[in-house]
Order: structure tokens, then C-alpha cells, then sequence
């Protein structure tokens, strides 16, 4: 992968860390793992994610930004303040406009994560991808309760034949004799984390068995995972053969 | 999607996810942490009266961003730091300039005569060290627009400074 020479400017790297990066991130992310600088700021801005978390400033924000009908954000704070605030009923009115308009770009329609589960980019990315593997090794062990935990309830898969099939169309295949993936090899997998959702695409060798006959196929794949109640699981795959071979 | 009110996101649920970058953002340009808090809640109480700066078409993690680093900078106006925070920009403004430590005051003048979005702009770009792009998106402008907007300020600098004979 290509290193960038530049050091991502810190908005980058904030971006990053939220998941917000939407074309660069795994240039940053390959930037990051080889510069000490970067890993260096990334560490202290995780620490600092952690500390104001705790803070008792933010308990203090917390508390004026979402109670319902606050006294004044001064009084808040005990603090003193010049300023005259417009009246808060209506900027938290216009915040939540303001919010569903950006928030239909970055956060999926579920929920962001809270504090404690703060989570950054990069272990987003390895989970997904973890969690792919694991799917992976779920179809060919034939493990159906595994398959059963990763699968979304609404799982879509398309096959490279155009066929359609369900969560319980893969359980009953996990569950049948038969049909048997004995390997698999995945390469040029790419994860891309937006908020809640995560898309893999890369390539997949599948060597196995069906009907008696060997089979050898490489595919291409999408798979999309999405974030449900704090779990990475896959909601749709797609599977697709090079015609060129 | 605004018509069902009920499923947005609360100003409690954007400072969950943004709270410490936006407190880190002010906390950086501004150099005191109680100052920091108190320009956090500010962002979050006042994202809307800058409706220039939102725009539907961001992340939250941009307009957020960009709204910390106004609500600091502006902060440094009521601040006695002020000068001194400028002298970061004049330090960086005068490494894109190449000119000579005398003209200081000269650059801080001319700094402070610069309108706050240029001043964000230039920030951005020579203390932040954002590209161009980076720029253009925090400020919702084109990219030419922007570099246009630096251009600008590089060329009437150097005109003002080199009358001030300050510089080379």
C-alpha cells in the first residue's frame, strides 16, 4: 500500500479516529502504522477521548445539553457569564435539524455509539474484518450457530448467478450434508468503516466439494456489515465471477 | 426524515461522539482548559447560528471541526492571549512568506486587519497545515476559491511588506 510522505493534518486524523474519513482513510491508516509522530498523536487523542469522557467538565456539558428544561448554562456551571444566551429550547430545537440533516451522511439511522463504547476507525476496521473471517470459517466448518450469531436477521446473499437467498437459506445449508466449502483463501480485502456500516470488498478462492464433484472458483466479493446494538454483523453479500477467466 | 423528530439524534448524543474532538480542538488553539470547556458548549449550543459554516452535505465530525476552530479563534479576540495566539499564525504565515523575523508587528497588523473568515482560512492552512482541499471543505468552499482567498492574502502581504521594507 502507498505510504503518504506528508503527516495527515490533525482534522485528518480526527476524522480518522471517528470513522469520518471518507476516501483517505486507509492511506492514513497505512500512514499511521509507519510513523511514530502519528501514532504518537493518535495514542494521546485516544487517552484524551477517555479523560474528557470522565471529566467532570463533561459531566457538567452533558448534564446542559440534555436536560430538558435547563436554567441558564451559566447558572449550569456556577460560573458567571456576559453573554446572553438566545433562548435554549430553540437552538436544541434547531441542533436536532441541523443534526438529522448531517447525521443521514456520517451515522447510520442507529444509534452512535455512547461514550463507554467509544470505538476508533481502526478497530473498526479490524473488527469487521475479524468478524469476516470468522464468517468465512463459519460456512466452511458448517458451523451454524456461528452462522446464526454473525447473520443479521434480514441477511441478503447474492450469488454470482444472480440467485437470492435468506439468513435461513445459509443456516439450512450449514446444517445439510452435502455441499462442502474444504478451503478458502481471501486476498485484497479492503474494509471501509462509514459510522455504522462497513463495506468489504476483495477476492475469495473457494475450493470444495458439491454433488461428489470437486469445485475450484475465484470469486469476487461485497460484503456490507452493519453495526446492531453494539455487534458487527453482515446485512448483505454479493458474489460475482470474473468472466475473463 | 425531519418530519419524524422522534428519531434524530439529540445535542446529548453529538456531544457523546464529538465532545472530547471538539474539546481537544478548542483546548489546542486556546491553551486553557476551562476556557476550552466553555467554547465546547458554545459549538454545541450555537452550530446553528452559523448556518454559513453548516452545511447538509458534511459530517458532523467537519462542521464540528470548523466550528470549534471559529469559536476559539473568536475567543482569543476577547482574550489577552490574543496577541500572542496570533503570533503563531504570523510564525506560520511568515514560513509561507520566507520573509525576515523583523517584520512581526508588520505581519500581526496586517493579520488583524484580515477578515475572521480569512483568518480561519489562513489558519487552517499554515498552522493546521491542511491542504488546500481539507481547507475548502472545512470552510464550504471551492478549492480555487480557497487558494484564491491565500493567494490573496500571500501577494498583499508581501506587497505591504516589502513597502514596510521588510521584506526581500
Amino acid at each position: 500500500m502507498k505510504t503518504t510522505a506528508a503527516c495527515p493534518s490533525d482534522f485528518a486524523l480526527e476524522r480518522f479516529l471517528l470513522g469520518e474519513l471518507p476516501r483517505e482513510a486507509a492511506e492514513v491508516a497505512a500512514h499511521i502504522d509507519g510513523c511514530e509522530a502519528c501514532q504518537a498523536k493518535v495514542s494521546a487523542k485516544r487517552a484524551d477521548d477517555g479523560d474528557f469522557t470522565r471529566s467532570a467538565g463533561a459531566a457538567s456539558l452533558r448534564r446542559a445539553l440534555s436536560e430538558p428544561k435547563p436554567a441558564r448554562a451559566d447558572d449550569l456551571r456556577g460560573e458567571h457569564r456576559e453573554r446572553a444566551f438566545p433562548a435554549r429550547r430553540s437552538i436544541l430545537t434547531g441542533l436536532a435539524v441541523a443534526a438529522a440533516i448531517a447525521v443521514s451522511v456520517a451515522l447510520s439511522h442507529r444509534r452512535p455509539p455512547s461514550a463507554t463504547t467509544w470505538v476508533t476507525a481502526k478497530n473498526d476496521e479490524e473488527t469487521v474484518l475479524r468478524v469476516q473471517r470468522e464468517w468465512m470459517e463459519a460456512i466452511r466448518d458448517k458451523n451454524a450457530a456461528a452462522l446464526d450469531r454473525i447473520l443479521a436477521d434480514d441477511y441478503t446473499f447474492t450469488d454470482s448467478r444472480g440467485r437470492v437467498s435468506t439468513k435461513e437459506d445459509s443456516l439450512r445449508q450449514a446444517r445439510a450434508s452435502g455441499a462442502r466449502m474444504k478451503a478458502f483463501h481471501a486476498s485484497e480485502t479492503k474494509a471501509q468503516v462509514h459510522g455504522d456500516l462497513a463495506v468489504i470488498t476483495g477476492r475469495v478462492r473457494i475450493e470444495g466439494e458439491s454433488g461428489g464433484e470437486p469445485y475450484d472458483a475465484e470469486l469476487r466479493f461485497t460484503d456490507i456489515l452493519a453495526r446492531i446494538d453494539g455487534q458487527w454483523r453482515a446485512v448483505a453479500a454479493h458474489m460475482s465471477r470474473p468472466s475473463a477467466r | 426524515m425531519a418530519e419524524d423528530r422522534s428519531s434524530l439524534p439529540s445535542a446529548a448524543l453529538l456531544f457523546e461522539r464529538y465532545g472530547a474532538m471538539v474539546h481537544r480542538r478548542c483546548r489546542d488553539i486556546l491553551g486553557r482548559d476551562e476556557a476550552a470547556l466553555d467554547a465546547t458548549q458554545d459549538v454545541f449550543l450555537r452550530v446553528l447560528e452559523k448556518g454559513h459554516l453548516f452545511r447538509g452535505e458534511s459530517a458532523p465530525s467537519t462542521w464540528l471541526y470548523a466550528m470549534a476552530t471559529l469559536q476559539s479563534l473568536q475567543r482569543l479576540r476577547d482574550h489577552t492571549s490574543h496577541r500572542a495566539k496570533l503570533d503563531v499564525l504570523a510564525a506560520a504565515a511568515r514560513t509561507a512568506l520566507g520573509t525576515p523575523v523583523e517584520d512581526r508587528l508588520s505581519l500581526l497588523d496586517l493579520l488583524e486587519r484580515q477578515s475572521e473568515e480569512v483568518r480561519l482560512i489562513l489558519y487552517l492552512r499554515f498552522v493546521d497545515e491542511m491542504t488546500m482541499e481539507e481547507v475548502a471543505e472545512v470552510v464550504g468552499y471551492s478549492r480555487k476559491t480557497v487558494s484564491q482567498k491565500v493567494h490573496e492574502f500571500l501577494t498583499s502581504a508581501r506587497r505591504e511588506l516589502e513597502a514596510a521594507g521588510v521584506a526581500p
